[in-house]
């Protein structure tokens, strides 16, 4: 860069008084819009690009950019819509880590010794604890997907109009706007703890596909293997909290028996007798984690024995005898699960698979699939297919049927997915079907079996749950 | 998962930092992992100046400069001349500000804001007269194509020899002639019909050099 040249070829049309009023312009430009000397914004900046680069951005971006001239090529018809979703359509959000290593595609590791922090530049920040590790995935301008591959994080997302955000943990989904939340997944128990400290979200899985609301205070507990999902009050988390600072043991086998006998009323003694016999000494932290699974919802006594969380937990199914008259689906809704189960088992199941609404068959299923009674939940999805074909519950129970069968059985569910994508194409689930159609076509054929499937879920939904899958099995 | 490369944390230093152009545009087609820091270091403050004066006062430009650095660090293997690396990164910074345009005329068009900017932080160490002249320069800016926008603010505003400027646009320096010349009298002609702008121009030493603190 010169400066202000003596030669001013070019500009000779303007003779020298025009060179002189067009150089005073010039410097009335860069008067007015001086060099900024901002060390600190300078050192975020250089931060930024060096993290961006590491990861490999610049390459996404020019794909994307790829895709985007071409698009905009063809739709040069509805060029208005095009230069809306210009103006809308600002880089994506980017992110930077601190003390932890990570790959071009997006995975992020805290070491062993500390914990490593994710900072999104809209201001959201992902702490990952000593050996958890995460996957960054599609980035947008709302939010971005995030898979925790492992260990416990700590998310504080920007509350932002538009926000969205998604946190993938194992087969679950953690659906999210702005708030802050804790999240634990161990594959190895397939086991998800998400503690709510703020806001509300959404989780999504094998074992509520439909989704459960959660709320501030909250703490969730799902574990795969027994098919249960557990809401505790943000009073019953504080006091397990409690009881595991008094006897861990004796909290987690109180609440293991809360699941079973609270859940179904019956059985309490053995069970909480099988969970006491079967929970070895917890690590750190994991007390208070295993409380929360088994705790039903009128909280067993955090720290009392298995028998009593069991008593505990069908008298308070019992003492809700006064809500009878409330619909089952709005007690689902709050986490009355034993209850439901117990109002049924009074009315008696067959009259119930036989003779009760679409919403209680739906309701009872759900409260059944919650407290890992997969049979009895088979039932009730059967009896809706059967009774109610036609309705959208109906068609969507076929969803649920794939869902339940797909750990075990996968060419079952299969037929399920199928089932539901020929009556439902364009329905709720209709992605989630695909998709896992997709993945136990996978299990049970192959890679090479999987990848039409992969290629029609990229097609549909580009930007969903699973797109990556379906990108890495059309990778040769 | 592909070949694991440590965090930022553990980039390492360019040694290179205090070579040439040609050696660092090498380096950063080569991926080497310190060259990110030391492109930034080098240029950034002149892309952000170049951005900032194209674009005008009360545009942030810092999300462009991060888009410019990136889109160079996706195309570096393709710069033929390793030696022109600080045109070629102008030259992106330079087309980062057309796409910014183009989107603050559909802002405009949309009438979203009314001059398409988007509001920003305040200006500081400026008058208000210097102040309003530049906001009225900048106005008189937006009333011309892009291509004069940025040959009068690369030539005018940053001094750019001729060569320089057709490098950065990538075209030939007969067509730079032809269109600067072009730019440089519509822009003075509207200046001068501006009483905001000709007081700067008709005043050598006197209203104008006083409110930029001396003239230049």
């Amino acid at each position: 860069m010169s400066g202000q040249g003596p030669e001013r070829a070019g500009d000779r049309w303007a003779g020298a008084e025009g060179e002189v009023k067009l150089a005073r312009l010039g410097d009335l430009a860069r008067v007015g819009l001086p060099e900024v000397d901002d060390a600190a914004r300078d050192a975020a900046g250089q931060e930024r690009l060096v993290a961006a680069v590491v990861r490999g951005a610049g390459r996404e971006e020019g794909r994307r950019r790829a895709i985007t001239r071409g698009a905009t090529v063809l739709a040069a018809a509805a060029a208005i819509a095009a230069a809306v979703a210009v103006v809308w359509w600002p880089s994506p959000i980017d992110y930077a880590v601190e003390n932890g290593t990570t790959t071009a595609e997006g995975y992020v590791a805290a070491p062993a010794g500390g914990e490593a922090r994710v900072r999104f530049t809209e201001g959201s920040v992902v702490v990952l604890a000593a050996g958890a590790s995460m996957r960054v995935g599609e980035r947008g301008r709302e939010g971005a997907r995030v898979a925790l591959e492992g260990g416990r994080a700590s998310f504080e997302i920007m509350r932002r109009t538009g926000a969205r955000w998604s946190v993938e943990v194992g087969p679950f989904v953690i659906e999210v706007t702005g708030t802050a939340f804790d999240v634990r997944w161990s594959r190895e128990a397939g086991e998800l703890v998400v503690q709510l400290r703020e806001g509300a979200v959404v989780v999504r899985g094998p074992v509520a596909p439909e989704g459960v609301s959660m709320r501030a205070g909250q703490r969730l507990v799902a574990r795969l293997q027994e098919g249960a999902l557990e809401i505790q009050s943000g009073e019953a988390a504080r006091m397990d909290d409690l009881g595991a600072g008094v006897g861990v043991e004796g909290a987690r086998a109180a609440t293991a028996g809360a699941v079973e006998g609270g859940a179904a009323g019956k059985d309490a003694n053995a069970q909480g007798t099988g969970a006491e016999g079967a929970g070895p000494e917890g690590t750190e932290g994991a007390g208070a984690e295993a409380n929360a699974q088994g705790t039903g919802a009128e909280g067993a006594g955090a720290g009392a024995g298995a028998e009593k969380g069991g008593a505990e937990g069908a008298v308070g199914g019992a003492a809700k005898g006064h809500e009878v008259a409330r619909s089952w689906s709005k007690r689902v809704a709050e986490g009355d699960f034993g209850g439901v189960l117990m109002d049924a088992e009074t009315r008696g199941i067959q009259s119930v698979l036989a003779q009760g609404s679409i919403d209680d068959l739906s309701a009872l299923a759900d409260a059944a699939r919650y407290t890992g009674r997969s049979e009895l939940a088979r039932k009730a999805l059967l009896a809706m297919r059967k009774r109610f074909a036609a309705s959208s519950s109906g068609r969507a129970a076929a969803f649920l049927l794939g869902r339940m069968a797909d750990g075990f059985a996968p060419a079952e569910a299969i037929t399920w997915y199928d089932t539901y994508l020929a009556e439902s194409p364009g329905g709720a689930f209709a992605a989630e079907a695909l998709g896992r159609k997709m993945v136990a076509t996978q299990r049970t054929g192959g890679r090479a079996a999987a990848r039409p499937i992969a290629e029609r879920y990229l097609a549909r939904y580009p930007r969903g749950g699973h797109a990556a899958a379906a990108r890495a099995l059309l990778e040769p | 998962m592909g070949e694991a490369r440590l965090a930022r944390g553990a980039v390492q230093a360019l040694p290179l930092a205090a070579t040439s152009d040609e050696a660092l545009a090498r380096a950063a087609a080569a991926g080497h992992p310190g060259a990110a820091a030391v492109v930034w270091t080098r240029f950034a403050p002149l892309v952000r100046r170049l951005l900032r004066r194209t674009l005008g006062p009360g545009d942030e430009v810092e999300d462009r400069v991060q888009d410019t650095f990136l889109r160079f660090f996706r195309s570096a293997g393709e710069l033929r001349d390793p030696a022109l690396l600080q045109s070629y990164i102008v030259g992106i910074a330079m087309r980062v500000a057309r796409e910014e345009l183009r989107r603050r005329r559909l802002r405009r068009w949309l009438q979203l804001t009314p001059t398409g900017v988007l509001p920003e932080a305040a200006w500081s160490g400026v008058d208000a007269g210097a102040r309003a002249a530049v906001a009225r320069l900048y106005t008189l800016l937006d009333g011309v194509d892009d291509r004069a926008r940025m040959l009068f603010v690369l030539r005018h505003i940053e001094g750019l020899e001729l060569t320089e400027i057709a490098a950065a646009m990538d075209t030939s320096l007969a067509t730079v002639k032809r269109h600067l010349a072009r730019a440089s009298q519509r822009i003075l002609a509207a200046a001068q019909r501006d009483p905001e702008l000709a007081a700067y121009l008709e005043a050598p030493g006197g209203e104008s050099a006083a409110r930029l603190g001396g003239g230049a």
